[in-house]
């Protein structure tokens, strides 16, 4: 058990916040999933149905927010469930580098799509 | 160790299982959308794009929200347990979700397969 005095999530905060961001996400993802794929229209998903309401500001303020939350509530789950397998502190910090890796690609591919979209035309 | 496969024990592990397989669905959901910004011909010539109508891709998303509804409800039933004393009934709050949850299946289901 030595290993657990070593690199921890950062205390009660990120539990805290898996909770908000649940909350949160339980909204938000209903919204998005209902809208997203039961008002599909006939002939299936086009470029120009996602991208029009990717162009309204409310819209793009939305799907950054749920973003932001699903890449913080599910990264930080994935830490959690890692902290309770993996003991040995080189290999927590190198997961959790990665993590921290994967989340900025996350955002950065999630936000170079959702900005531009349906502004440039 | 021993696991004790009681009803707090089997949404616990639930709640791991679906929370990683919907990180997995997240990250390929990121990547086939991020070929919106390839503009209109990219995005709908695009493998998994045209995957989406097919009725494999049908079942898979039933998988997922499946995983969704559980997720959640389940992460109520958690917040209730954490801020609200729902830890006196937290197994009959895991009843509670699964009920609600399966009638949300169903009604989600029904649009999906109606579409195969």
């Amino acid at each position: 058990m030595r290993g657990n005095q070593g690199i921890q999530s950062g205390g009660a905060i990120h539990w805290f916040l898996q909770r908000v961001t649940g909350i949160c996400l339980v909204i938000v993802v209903a919204v998005h999933t209902i809208l997203a794929h039961y008002t599909v229209p006939e002939g299936g998903l086009s470029y120009e149905w996602v991208a029009h309401r990717l162009g309204q500001p409310l819209w793009k303020l939305f799907y950054i927010f749920l973003l932001f939350l699903c890449v913080y509530h599910g990264l930080n789950g994935i830490w959690i469930i890692v902290q309770d397998y993996v003991h040995k502190d080189g290999w927590r910090v190198a997961i959790f580098g990665a993590l921290i890796m994967l989340g900025v690609l996350m955002l950065s591919i999630g936000l170079l799509t959702i900005v531009p979209l349906g502004i440039r035309g | 160790m021993r696991y004790r496969w009681d009803i707090g024990f089997i949404a616990w592990l639930l709640m791991r299982i679906s929370g990683v397989l919907i990180v997995l669905f997240l990250l390929m959901h990121l990547f086939v959308l991020s070929h919106l910004g390839l503009g209109k011909e990219a995005f709908e010539g695009f493998f998994f794009v045209k995957m989406a109508e097919k009725p494999l891709n049908k079942l898979l998303e039933l998988g997922l929200i499946g995983c969704l509804i559980f997720h959640g409800l389940n992460g109520i039933r958690i917040c209730l347990v954490d801020f609200a004393g729902g830890v006196f009934v937290q197994k009959k709050l895991f009843w509670a979700a699964v009920g609600v949850g399966l009638v949300i299946f169903v009604v989600a289901a029904v649009p999906i397969l109606s579409h195969l």
